[in-house]
């Protein structure tokens, strides 16, 4: 894992048939956040993919952070799978809290279709699904981080 | 774990025991079926753990198994058996897979390799553009929401009932290309909403079309009534459910969180989330699974009619003149209710396969006519590189596994290991110096798909044919390959 200098981040660590993510943030929700940016990313560069053509908006509420994360990554693939996104950046905020749902998140895509693009050169197979195993998201009592842990099925 | 997980207890040359008791929970013995060569690349990827956490699935009867392609998986691992009693049982999501009914068909042919070499780089071309896969999925049927509903429950059948291939097909078809207990209603609108234009589409990742020859005949017998002849030219179909079959895993999981706390069931592992077959939940799953296994069998047979305008285009012949007929269509990704003989008893139970092939032996009545007297056909998949094969089925099988074996080669490789092994452009040039044409939609994806990333099938089909859980009848060598 690379060291966390307090900027949210991801990177990806190896699995025999799947990918394995890590990523950090200030929170649980930006940490989430990355986790789905280091997802869409292996789609394509977020880099490569125009900022302003669309925005997508979805809340996920869950009983816990695991869950959460795990649905907001599903979320996304659904998306992606259904209406073509692609993502140049990816903001997560925290809901508040209640009874029936203790976690949850806003989910904000900005990015763009892919059938809005004129280039499909670079476009690569988006994972499946997001899985249980493996996955672990808590705060780091010792710098404050929120860190990541998420298995992809590809 | 209350013992060394990585003790295996030998039982024969290829049978492996994980004893009940070597972690808590287990109720039952695990058994892996493999070599002794497989076992430090099981171990070290601890697929075997996962052996030993289905065995701790409430109702299981009889092992948890898995067979010589095992490698990791979430939950089960993948080449994993387990059958619960239908009757105070649970099914778990998780023992299917993300990809449900993905599976494999054969066509057979009346051409030979001497026919195809001179063409096959614009066949493959053609099939390379017939059939959409790739990147976006898109190009397939587009269907309203009246006629998802009937694919969904009708499978295969839709598909021949609108053009799309022959009844002769669905008698070569596990079940006929339909599980009757499917709900279209089951499916959510999210599920539907991504299978609304994937009918007919091949997908990426370690899916394709394979122009195939046989090489090799191992039993004779067998091969005559399967239809197959050394130096036929095969093709394979390897597709599964598409986004939809996803959505639905991805939905039951979540209904099977909250299920595993209404039923409290306890687990190893949360990706083993689960329900009682006979609760609301257990049958939903059982109806939207189901559901999706029949849209997996429509989109092969959408496939297979595709693969035959364009081999009629080609040779300029009619289908029936090339003899483009299908052997037969499995399932390796599925959950199914039958009955099996075991312990002395007459029992009807859920058979989970999830990367493992059901091979029903000579004389069941699930065999269909044509092949009774053999077993059923069994497809088995190699990499790009190297060889498949077709098996039949054993009563060994029916006696050890509930009519379960292996289903390909399984990977010993990460994606991002293969890729940085070799360029996409290497691994087309590589086989092109073998003769295989490859034709693929990414070249990430080709690397990633190297021969180097799997097992050589033929080790796992060694396993399972010296176990008696199937048999081989043939070997069949790649000639050209669309990836998607």
């Amino acid at each position: 894992m690379p060291g966390h200098d307090g900027v949210a981040g991801y990177c990806y660590g190896e699995h025999t048939a799947d990918v394995l993510v890590h990523a950090w943030g200030a929170s649980a929700a930006e940490a989430i956040g990355q986790v789905i940016l280091a997802t869409a990313a292996m789609v394509i560069d977020p880099a490569a993919v125009s900022p302003a053509d669309a925005v997508w908006v979805y809340q996920v509420a869950a009983d816990d952070w695991i869950a959460c994360m795990i649905r907001s990554v599903n979320e996304f693939l659904y998306l992606h799978d259904s209406d073509g996104t692609l993502v140049h950046r990816v903001t997560v905020d925290a809901l508040p809290a209640c009874a029936s749902a203790p976690v949850g998140v806003t989910v904000r895509i900005q990015g763009q279709r892919l059938a809005e693009r004129s280039n499909l050169a670079g476009i690569r197979t988006p994972a499946k699904a997001a899985t249980y195993h493996l996955a672990a998201l808590s705060r780091d009592p010792a710098t404050g981080r929120w860190i990541a842990r998420l298995l992809l099925d590809t | 774990m209350t013992s060394d997980p990585g003790r295996l207890v030998r039982l024969d040359d290829y049978r492996w025991l994980i004893p009940q008791g070597t972690r808590p929970g287990m109720l039952t013995d695990g058994v892996i079926y493999a070599s002794a060569a497989m076992l430090g690349a099981i171990q070290a990827d601890r697929a075997h753990e996962q052996v030993a956490n289905v065995a701790c699935l409430p109702g299981i009867v009889g092992r948890s198994m898995a067979m010589p392609d095992i490698h990791w998986g979430y939950g089960f691992p993948i080449g994993g058996v387990a059958a619960t009693d239908a009757a105070d049982g649970v099914v778990s999501p998780g023992g299917v897979g993300y990809d449900i009914n993905c599976g494999v068909r054969l066509l057979r042919t009346n051409l030979a390799e001497a026919d195809v070499r001179p063409r096959l780089t614009k066949l493959v071309e053609a099939l390379f553009r017939a059939v959409p896969a790739g990147v976006g999925g898109q190009g397939g049927l587009s269907l309203t929401g009246h006629e998802l509903e009937a694919v969904l429950t009708e499978g295969a059948g839709w598909a021949v009932r609108h053009g799309h291939g022959e009844p002769a097909d669905l008698m070569a078809c596990e079940d006929g290309g339909k599980i009757a207990i499917a709900d279209a209603g089951a499916v959510s609108a999210k599920a539907r909403q991504r299978g609304a234009n994937q009918l007919g589409t091949l997908g990426s990742g370690n899916h394709f079309l394979e122009i195939d020859v046989v090489d090799a005949v191992y039993d004779a017998s067998v091969a005559s009534g399967f239809g197959l002849a050394e130096g036929m030219v095969t093709i394979s179909i390897h597709v599964g459910s598409r986004g939809l079959g996803h959505q639905v895993c991805a939905d039951s999981l979540e209904t099977m969180e909250s299920a595993v706390r209404r039923y409290s069931i306890t687990l190893p592992d949360r990706q083993l989330a689960c329900a009682p077959l006979s609760s609301p939940e257990g049958r939903a799953y059982l109806a939207a699974m189901s559901a999706a296994a029949n849209y997996a069998w429509a989109n092969r047979q959408v496939i297979t009619a595709k693969v035959r305008q364009v081999m009629q285009d080609a040779f300029g012949r009619s289908r029936s003149d090339l003899g483009l007929s299908l052997l037969y269509d499995v399932a390796h990704n599925i959950a199914k209710l039958e009955n099996h003989t075991w312990a002395g008893r007459q029992l009807r139970v859920c058979v989970h396969r999830k990367g493992a092939t059901r091979a029903f032996a000579p004389g069941h009545p699930d065999v269909p006519p044509q092949y009774r007297a053999y077993g059923q056909p069994v497809l088995v998949p190699g990499d790009m590189g190297r060889h498949s094969f077709v098996l039949a089925g054993t009563q060994g099988a029916m006696e050890q596994t509930f009519g379960s074996t292996c289903h390909g080669a399984g990977r010993v490789m990460s994606r991002t290991e293969a890729k940085r092994g070799a360029r996409g452009e290497d691994v087309q040039r590589d086989l092109a110096a073998q003769g295989i044409v490859v034709r693929g939609h990414s070249r990430a994806g080709l690397a990633e798909e190297a021969p180097a990333a799997y097992k050589d099938a033929r080790e796992v089909v060694d396993v399972v044919h010296a176990a008696g859980i199937s048999r081989r009848v043939a070997r069949l060598r790649p000639l050209g390959v669309i990836k998607g």
